[in-house]
């Protein structure tokens, strides 16, 4: 099996002398959507934030590509400038929409018809084509939540990372973010780590689910990647609400726990079952339910 | 009440007049004010920026000494300055004092913890996670203090208008280490401390008139410029 984007060992993290994160392995591949599901005070944005390399564990390692990169300046910019975070209450800068977006882009000193090239591309994909010259502190809470998702997928990250993305968002945006979600995740292969407490928004998603509570992984689950077709796709009434609460397991190693001609879910494309289109045993599946 | 009004009719004429003494005086004030501000500035303004971004053991205290010295008398800065400068002082050789540039070093002496303080309450006052986004966004640690001063950036500008403010207004320091030298030493506040002195209410008038006019054409181009950096 190929190396994990992102593994995490023995990770523990203490605030105030209490341990407030105990991970003892876990592996995010290459191209998955992973959801870290649980409720407040599970550690979610914690593990977040030493995921992004933005805090040091107090014990344990993260490798990202294999390589642990915490302890070495320049290991860590490297590995910064690949991933990057966009935090619950995303920091908007006082400035116009397009310096917000253009930022890391000039931290990386690209060149100037670039910037304004990729700017112009993220701002057209979170549905902001216009906004460049807005004041950003006039925005509403759910521009300014895509004008930092805007600003995270310009850097092009091979990990995009969130933090509660939709909290307190209406339900267009909420939609908007969860589209342009499985965009990135399926047709620029971006491994995409979203931090959520709703469930609702983890069936939607689906994908590589991680269960958090009180700072330990409780489960881990491989739920289909759905790409919803009508509203009640998108917004199941309660009583889809309540069976969700009852997770049924998918997870399983192809070859060992499902049969090779499980039909497999990838990036959102149902492959045809067929040698050709058959996974390497071992590799992770999201079969269709 | 007659004297008064006579005073500023006089002044008014003297001002319209551009009378090559008040504009004398005008200038050299504006010399060492904006020079001792950007001295201040040079030295003070990172200074903050790295108090205020740090950890370190003693901030507090630093803290507030630079607090306590932002209420600094004019006149101890001019007597520190003075024994410095005076010839049997350490810095006597330089033959500095009752210069300009004895003026600008107390000027710069004095706006220094105003610059100093002002920028950690700027720098401090920045949401710890403009730092953060920053560096998720690649940004290096010179990179990503200067998005931390890029969102404090009023709170700085706000420290130069002060700072000016004070600089341009003070007499003491100027009186004792500038000497008020006539075509020399003599800025506004001092000409101005003079000529009320001799009961010559005229050129105080007009200077007072300009030193006002000054400070509100000046703070009137920062706003300006600060609506401009938004």
């Amino acid at each position: 099996m190929s190396t994990p984007k992102l593994r995490a060992r023995e990770l523990q993290k203490f605030y105030n002398g209490r341990k407030i994160l105990d991970i003892k392995d876990l592996a995010i591949e290459k191209g998955e959507l992973c959801l870290i599901v649980g409720p407040n005070g599970a550690g979610k944005t914690t593990l977040l934030m030493l995921l992004s390399f933005l805090d040091l564990p107090d014990r344990g390692e993260v490798y990202y590509d294999g390589i642990n990169p915490n302890g070495s300046k320049s290991a860590l910019l490297s590995v910064r400038r690949r991933l990057t975070l966009v935090m619950q209450r995303p920091v908007i800068f006082k400035t116009t929409v397009f310096k917000n977006v253009a930022y890391g882009l000039r931290v990386r000193h690209l060149r100037r018809g670039l910037i304004r090239e990729k700017v112009t591309r993220s701002l057209s994909l979170v549905g902001l084509s216009g906004y460049e010259d807005r004041n950003a502190l006039n925005l509403s809470q759910g521009e300014a939540q895509r004008v930092a998702l805007a600003r995270a997928i310009a850097v092009e990250p091979e990990v995009l990372m969130l933090d509660e993305p939709t909290a307190n968002l209406d339900p267009a945006n909420i939609r908007t973010i969860e589209d342009l979600v499985r965009l990135i995740n399926r047709e620029l292969g971006t491994t995409v780590v979203i931090v959520t407490h709703d469930m609702l928004q983890v069936r939607r998603l689906g994908g590589h689910v991680i269960f958090l509570s009180k700072g330990t992984i409780i489960r881990e689950e491989w739920l289909p990647q759905i790409t919803p077709q009508t509203p009640s796709d998108l917004w199941p009434d309660e009583a889809i609400e309540g069976e969700m609460l009852n997770l049924t397991t998918f997870r399983g190693k192809l070859g060992t726990d499902y049969p090779p001609d499980v039909v497999e879910r990838r990036r959102g494309t149902a492959l045809k079952p067929g040698p050709e289109n058959r996974p390497a045993n071992g590799a992770p599946v999201f079969p269709t339910l | 009440m007659e004297y008064l009004w006579q005073g500023l009719i006089k002044a008014l004429k003297l001002i319209v007049s551009l009378d090559r003494e008040v504009f004398g005086i005008v200038l050299l004030s504006l010399r060492v004010s904006v020079t001792a501000i950007v001295l201040s500035a040079l030295v003070g303004m990172p200074l903050g920026v790295l108090v205020g971004l740090r950890r370190f053991p003693g901030k507090r205290l630093f803290v507030t000494i630079v607090n306590t010295l932002m209420a600094l008398p004019t006149v101890v800065v001019g007597l520190l300055v003075y024994t410095m400068l005076s010839h049997r002082g350490p810095l006597g050789v330089l033959g500095l004092l009752f210069t300009p540039a004895a003026m600008i070093t107390a000027q710069s002496i004095l706006v220094l913890p105003l610059v100093v303080g002002l920028t950690i309450v700027g720098i401090t006052g920045v949401d710890p996670t403009v730092r953060k986004t920053a560096v998720s966004l690649g940004a290096n640690e010179l990179q990503a203090a200067l998005a931390v001063v890029m969102e404090a950036r009023y709170v700085l500008l706000a420290a130069i208008i002060a700072a000016f403010g004070r600089a341009i207004a003070e007499v003491g320091a100027a009186m004792m280490v500038g000497g008020n030298i006539k075509g020399s030493t003599r800025v506004i506040t001092t000409a101005i401390a003079l000529e009320t002195g001799k009961g010559e209410f005229e050129l105080a008038f007009a200077l007072g008139i300009v030193l006002l006019s000054v400070a509100a054409l000046i703070n009137t181009a920062l706003y300006k410029l600060q609506a401009g950096v938004r």
